[in-house]
Parts: structure tokens; C-alpha cells; sequence
């Protein structure tokens, strides 16, 4: 009964490999420096920083909406931790602190969407808004140096473990504990169920609210840590430290297979992405390629990996549909 | 015999926004029977599926359920209870595997430590469930590559899985092939044995024989009968099913000579329509009849250009061509009421004036500036043409009763001066003055030269109002009648 088909999701995937391991070689030949431990190190842990925010956002976009605000609650977290420290509050406070300022925002997308019923884009878009509005207010557009030791360590290249950034193990520990909940658990079934259709969710009797507003919380989080992590990494706190960072989250997710409309793909295919993403702009860097062509060539790869999505869909409708005439 | 019905339905009623679908409906099911309910298109068949699966709530009457008055709160409560359906349109989740979608929102959770799902247990459930239904697949097989008729078999063992005593099934046969069919009824007679009653609704009637046991009719939202299916013939089934009289509201002068010939399709198929030929000529209204999924709205969405037809050819005013679409069409004036008002119809958010004109702005505005004095002065003309109900051309169109409405559509078309207007379910959800009104409308329309080509489900409707009727399918041209030839009776037989 082992026997199991390589799905057209599966064969994506695997693309995506082909795809990193080709890039990688290339770069290795090409990029002088490129291919030491210390650099992919960086990567790795670049990376990192990119997946905890995607992860997030791989749920929402399974459930087929999208959260514009990741990236302003990216900087509000790191604000409103950073202004705590530098006021002489405990870094563990400091941190909650910062959390709960993701989840709040989180919980406000989940009940706008999920309770009220408004509309997904729009609501993110203005609570977007709000985040990055609330981080300017707090900290009066000033970078705010935090002076905490404590802080510090978490984000200096020196805090290694085990031979990886404490960033990466941060990272992996809350991928592990989503991959179980989306694979393993009720929410992440129902997660996959609503998103696939919701009527057909609502038929068999579950109820929707609960699981969009987990979802949207757990965005919210993911974020916050996301901007925890840069913070710590620049040993600052800055109300731009976010800007645009729900763009290159959503990117990752897309490239990574689960597509807009929901209901398929997974965190799977998304920490493919996020290596994926985080090996071009790595790359494109040693290669001198500037960071604005950097942008159109990223925007070329989510182009060909939706093309290429499109097409495998296609073809299986068309086999679907000759197999109901056949 | 009172002792062994498991569900009686009784009184009980039901209207949407003011229109009565339902009313005082009483029907008893026994044990292990195969009740069939039957009916034309509308008839509210599946409105009172919907009422005893809890899907929507009645307004009156009672529901007993082994003996017991229940109240039907939620979809879930009824399939506790052990009444489950399959409707008429699949819930499955396609990217999904077949164990996931049996066990969609109850999914087993390990007893032990952590919640978390029981994969193997709802595998083996389910590989228990496909068993008996004689399904060889495994379980962990993505619905997306099952074929239909295995799809159907998901939903039944879906609702088997509840333990269900009675088992309602909204015309699961209608996208089956003969083979299929058969299979699917073994699964009834099997079904059967094991004490489970069956409700099945089909419009089918030569299929109802082999598995029937009891059969009721419903028609306008009423029941007309229960009879014994050893009793029924299908002749008697159908005079129940159609019933009413024929009341002249149409006031159509045949048209003696045709003009010339405007449509015409050869051999055209789709995936859901297959080698379809019909004629429509000047001054003709044709009809076309046929049960609900028999692929008419698509080979009419074809012949417009909305949808791509595979093979075969559309000749258009005298050219022929084999690839469409809807701006072509729209440019050889060809238009479409579509059955769908409200989304593809008009443009609701939009008012009166621009959902007129919005077909012909490049007839009525040359230069590419719009001009409202120009879309006022059309827009007004249309109104008062058409005798749509409006105290301003501004009113946004959302605001109109159905008939008027339906106006728009049909006045959108004529500023843009089209000859050939395809009009699918004219007056679906149109009150009795408005339809009069629409109908002479198209009266006019062919009087002028126009031709018009139209589907509808309501018989009478057809045989007041077309020349020439075609009837369809299963994605086929079965028969066409004249306007003299053509009844009631004849056009259901060829159509079921």
C-alpha cells in the first residue's frame, strides 16, 4: 500500500528543489566567497527572519485572504519592545510586551474578517495602516537605542548554539510547532477545509469564526517575532524596520505553492520559498547585482512559479474532465 | 404499517422573500423504503430536502422523526440524529484526501495526550466504508483524481459514516452514465437491506422503476399525490407532475412565413453539450426545452461567445464561424438575457441610464466622449418603450423589482439595435403582470424581424410563445417540434 504517486503538488515542490540546488551550485561557481560556512550561515539565518513571518501568513492565505499589516506589525513590535527597554523594563517584559502588541492587531484582523465579515484586503490594509501609524506615534520617528545587554544578545552574531544562530533555532522550534498544528490537529484540518470551500465546510457543520480568528492571530504573532528578530539583529528599534516585509512574506508563500485562493499548498512549500527567496537576494548581492534589480528579478520568479501553476492546474482539469466523458 | 415510518413530514411550509415554495406538505417515510419524490423544475423538491437535512428552516408544520416531533436546528443536529443528504451539487474539498472529506469537521482525535488526529483510524474507517460500498481505492487517494461517479460514492459514504437511518439524495444521478447508475443502485438495494431509508429525488422517470418503492409528486410547491410505485405508470406520473391548465396570457400570432435564417449551428459540441444542430429564422421565436443541467444554458452561452465550444460551427447571419466571443457577438447584434439577472445581467451598483446604454457606447457616442444628454434621451426612450417602473433614470438598478430588471436587460440590448436575442429563463422569479408584459415585448421583437431563441423550464410558457420548440437532453437534441405539434406531455417524455 506504500506505493505513492508523485502528485502534481509534490512534482512542484520538487521543481522548487531543483531549482535551489541549481542556483546554489551556480553561485558557488560563479560568486567568489559565496559558498563558505559564514555565508550560508547568514543566509540560513536571513531566511529565518523571512519564514516565521511567512508562516504566519501561510495560514491566512490557505484560508484564502491575505494579511497586508505583517510588515507594520513587524515594526510596532519591535518599537513598542525596544521603547520598553530603553525605559529600563525586563527584557522578558519588554518581549511580552511586544508580542502582545502583534496579537492584538492579529485579533482585531481575525474579528473584522472573521466576526464582522468585512472584507479581508481592505481590513488588513487599514490595520496596516494603524500598526505603522501607533509605531510612529510611540517612538516620535526616532530610532531608539535600547542600551539591554540581554536584548543584544539575542540578535549579535555571536549568540550561537549547537553551530547555528539561536535566530534559526527560534525559527525552527515555531515551524515545527505549526507544521504539527496544520498537519495534525483539528484547526489546521479546518484551516485547509474553509479555505477549500468554505460552504462545503459550513455543510458538514464547522463553524468558521473560531479558525479565522486563530489564523489571524497566529499572523499577528509570527510577525511580532519576525520583527523581535530584526530588532535584535539591528540592535535597534526603527518604525520602517517592517516596511514592505508583508510583500516579500507573501511571496515567499506563493513560490512556495499555496495559492490565493486558498486550500492548498502548506508550510512545506513555504520554507522552500522562503530558502529560495533569501538564495537570490544572497546571491544577487555577490554577484553586485543591486538591490533594485534584485526586485525585478525576484517579481520574474513569482511570475514563472504562478505560470507554471497555472498550467499544472489546467492540465489536471483537462484530465479530470475527459475522465467524466471518457 | 404506522409503527415502522421512521419520518413524517407534516404541513409543513416554507416561502422565500413572500413566495410561497412550499405549502402544506405532508409526507410519511417508512423503514427501509426507497421513497422517490418527483416533480418539475421548481416544483420544491429540493427546498424540502433542504427543510428536513436542516440545511434551511421551515415556517410551519411539524417534523417527526421515529415517532418524535424534533426541531431542526442545524445541519449537524440532523445528521446526529441520523438523517443525512447528498446534494445535488457535491461539498467535497478537491485537494483533500477521500478519509479528510468522509470525516470533514468530526475528524477522530487520539484519545491520549496532545489532540491530535487520528489519521490511521479515520483511514481505516474509511477503507471500512469503501468496502462496503464495493469501492477499491484507498483512502488516502486525493478526491481531485476521482472520476464523478466515485466522487458520489465519497459523499454517500460521507453520509453513511454518520450512521444514518435516513439518507436523502438530491438527483444523484443526473451527472452519472448508465454504468454508474446501475452501480449507484445496487448501493440503494444494499442500503436497503441494512434498514436505511431512502429519499430520492430525480426527475427521471424511466429510472424510477427499478428502485422505487413509493413515489410522491410535487408540483408548484404542493403534493399532488403519493402512490404506490407497483401502481404508477409513467403516463399517470407525468399528468400529476404537469397538471395544470394552459391559461392564454401569450397573445402570439404565429408567424406563417419566416424570414431568413439568422442562426444557425452545425454539429456543435462542448464538454457539456454534444453534435447540437438548430435553425432560427427571422420573425421566429424558437424554444428550448429540457430539465435543468440538459446543457441548454451552456450551448446558449456558446452560441453567444461567453463560453468556448469545442467542435462544430455557429453561422451568424449568413457567416460562419468557429471561435467566438462576446464582443464579436455583441458587434453582429446578438444579445443575451442570461438566466442569472443579478450578476451577469445588469450591473446592479450601476443605474438605469448606464445599464442601458452600456452596450452601445461606441454606436451612440462616435467619438469616444460620452455625452449624457445623448445617454439621457436614449435612456428615457427605452423607459417608456419598455414600460419600466422607475421615477428616475438615476435610480440605481438594484432597487427595481425583478420584472423591471429584467426590462433593463432586454432594453440594453435593443439600443444596441441587436436582431437576434437569446433569453435564458425570460421570466424566472418574475411576477405574473411583469411576465405578460416581457412576453409581448418579445412578441413585438419578432414582429419587427427580430428573432428571438429562448430556453425555458416552464412548459407552458413554451408552448404559448415559440414557433418551433427543440427539446434537449443530456447535452443533446432529442426532438423538435412545431408549434402545432408540441405538448405538454410530449415535451417532458422526450426530455426525461
Amino acid at each position: 500500500m506504500k506505493q505513492k504517486k508523485l502528485n502534481f503538488q509534490n512534482r512542484e515542490k520538487l521543481g522548487l528543489v531543483i531549482g535551489i540546488v541549481v542556483l546554489f551550485i551556480i553561485m558557488s561557481i560563479l560568486a567568489e566567497g559565496f559558498f563558505s560556512w559564514y555565508n550560508i550561515h547568514n543566509l540560513l539565518r536571513d531566511s529565518s527572519i523571512l519564514l516565521v513571518v511567512a508562516t504566519g501568513m501561510t495560514l491566512v492565505i490557505l484560508l484564502g485572504k491575505i494579511d497586508m499589516s505583517a510588515g507594520s506589525v513587524m515594526s510596532l513590535t519591535a518599537i513598542v519592545t525596544t521603547i520598553l527597554l530603553a525605559n529600563g523594563a525586563h527584557v522578558v517584559v519588554a518581549l511580552l510586551a511586544g508580542l502582545a502588541s502583534g496579537a492584538l492587531i492579529g485579533l482585531l484582523n481575525g474579528y473584522l474578517v472573521g466576526i464582522q465579515k468585512l472584507d479581508h484586503f481592505v481590513t488588513t490594509f487599514a490595520t496596516m495602516s494603524l500598526a505603522k501609524g501607533l509605531a510612529l506615534v510611540i517612538c516620535d520617528g526616532d530610532i531608539i537605542n535600547t542600551g539591554n545587554n540581554d536584548f543584544k544578545a539575542i540578535g549579535a552574531s555571536t549568540s550561537v548554539f549547537l553551530g547555528l544562530h539561536v535566530h534559526i533555532w527560534i525559527v525552527a522550534a515555531i515551524f515545527a510547532v505549526m507544521l504539527f498544528v496544520l498537519t495534525k490537529t483539528k484547526f489546521g484540518y479546518r484551516v485547509y477545509s474553509i479555505g477549500g470551500s468554505e460552504q462545503a465546510a459550513m455543510l458538514a457543520g464547522i463553524s468558521t469564526r473560531g479558525t479565522y480568528i486563530l489564523s489571524f492571530l497566529i499572523s499577528g504573532l509570527t510577525a511580532s517575532v519576525g520583527g523581535i528578530l530584526l530588532a535584535s539583529k539591528a540592535n535597534n528599534g526603527n518604525a520602517t524596520i517592517g516596511d514592505g516585509f508583508e510583500f516579500s512574506a507573501i511571496a515567499t508563500v506563493i513560490i512556495g505553492g499555496t495559492p490565493f485562493d486558498g486550500g492548498r499548498g502548506g508550510l512545506v512549500g513555504t520554507l522552500i520559498g522562503a530558502i529560495l527567496i533569501s538564495l537570490l537576494k544572497n546571491g544577487l548581492r555577490f554577484l553586485n547585482i543591486t538591490p533594485s534589480l534584485q526586485y525585478v528579478i525576484i517579481g520574474l520568479v513569482i511570475l514563472v512559479v504562478i505560470i507554471t501553476d497555472v498550467i499544472i492546474n489546467e492540465r489536471r482539469k483537462l484530465e479530470e474532465l475527459r475522465r467524466v466523458e471518457q | 404499517m404506522h409503527d415502522d415510518v421512521i419520518l413524517e413530514i407534516r404541513n409543513v411550509s416554507k416561502s422565500f422573500s413572500g413566495v410561497q415554495v412550499l405549502s402544506g406538505i405532508n409526507m410519511r417515510v417508512r423503514k427501509g423504503e426507497v421513497h422517490v419524490v418527483v416533480g418539475e423544475n421548481g416544483a420544491g423538491k429540493s427546498t424540502l430536502m433542504k427543510i428536513i437535512s436542516g440545511v434551511y428552516q421551515k415556517d410551519g408544520g411539524e417534523l417527526l422523526f421515529e415517532g418524535k416531533p424534533i426541531e431542526v436546528k442545524s445541519i449537524r443536529q440532523m445528521q446526529e440524529m441520523g438523517i443525512s443528504i447528498i446534494h445535488q451539487e457535491f461539498n467535497l474539498l478537491p485537494n483533500r484526501t477521500i478519509a479528510q472529506n468522509i470525516f470533514l469537521g468530526r475528524e477522530p482525535v487520539k484519545k491520549r495526550g496532545i489532540p491530535v488526529i487520528d489519521i490511521e483510524e479515520m483511514n481505516a474507517k474509511s477503507r471500512e466504508l469503501l468496502g462496503f460500498l464495493g469501492l477499491n481505492v484507498d483512502p488516502r487517494t486525493r478526491v481531485s483524481s476521482l472520476g464523478i461517479a466515485q466522487q458520489q460514492m465519497i459523499e454517500v459514504a460521507k453520509a453513511l459514516s454518520f450512521k444514518s437511518k435516513v439518507l436523502i439524495m438530491d438527483e444523484p444521478t443526473a451527472t452519472l452514465t448508465r454504468n454508474e447508475i446501475s452501480k449507484l443502485f445496487e448501493i440503494i438495494r444494499k442500503l436497503k437491506n441494512e434498514g436505511v431509508s431512502i429519499i430520492y429525488i430525480s426527475h427521471r422517470l424511466e429510472e424510477l422503476k427499478e428502485i422505487a418503492d413509493t413515489i410522491s409528486v410535487l408540483r408548484d410547491g404542493a403534493l399532488v399525490g403519493t402512490l404506490d410505485a407497483k401502481e404508477a405508470t409513467t403516463d399517470k406520473i407525468i399528468k400529476m407532475m404537469v397538471g395544470r391548465e394552459i391559461t392564454n396570457q401569450y397573445h402570439r400570432e404565429f408567424c406563417t412565413e419566416v424570414g431568413e435564417e439568422v442562426l444557425r449551428i452545425d454539429n456543435l459540441s462542448s464538454y457539456r453539450f454534444k453534435n447540437v444542430s438548430l435553425k432560427v429564422h427571422r420573425g421566429e421565436i424558437v424554444g428550448i426545452s429540457g430539465l435543468v443541467g440538459a446543457g441548454r444554458t451552456e450551448l446558449i452561452k456558446a452560441i453567444f461567445g461567453f463560453d468556448r465550444f469545442e467542435s462544430g460551427e455557429v453561422v451568424l447571419f449568413g457567416k460562419k464561424y468557429r471561435r467566438l466571443n462576446t464582443s464579436m457577438t455583441t458587434r453582429l447584434k446578438v444579445g443575451l438575457v442570461p438566466e442569472d439577472r443579478k450578476d451577469e445581467g445588469v450591473i446592479v451598483e450601476m443605474p438605469i441610464r448606464e445599464n442601458i446604454v452600456h452596450a452601445s457606447l461606441s454606436q451612440l457616442f462616435k467619438n469616444g466622449i460620452l455625452n449624457k444628454k445623448t445617454e439621457t434621451e436614449t435612456a428615457n426612450k427605452y423607459v417608456k418603450e419598455l414600460g419600466i417602473v422607475t421615477n428616475s433614470i438615476d435610480k440605481h438598478v438594484m432597487y427595481l423589482s425583478g420584472g423591471n430588471q429584467q426590462k433593463v436587460v432586454v432594453a440594453k440590448w435593443l439600443c444596441a439595435q441587436c436582431d437576434l436575442i437569446l433569453f435564458d429563463e425570460p421570466t424566472r422569479g418574475i411576477d405574473v403582470g411583469a411576465r405578460e408584459e416581457i412576453y409581448e415585448i418579445m412578441n413585438a421583437l419578432v414582429k419587427q424581424g427580430k428573432a428571438v431563441l429562448m430556453i425555458s423550464s416552464d412548459m407552458p410558457e413554451l408552448l404559448g410563445l415559440c414557433d418551433r420548440i427543440y427539446v434537449m437532453k443530456d447535452g443533446r437534441i432529442t426532438q423538435e417540434f412545431s408549434h402545432s405539434e408540441a405538448t405538454q406531455e410530449k415535451l417532458l417524455a422526450c426530455s426525461i
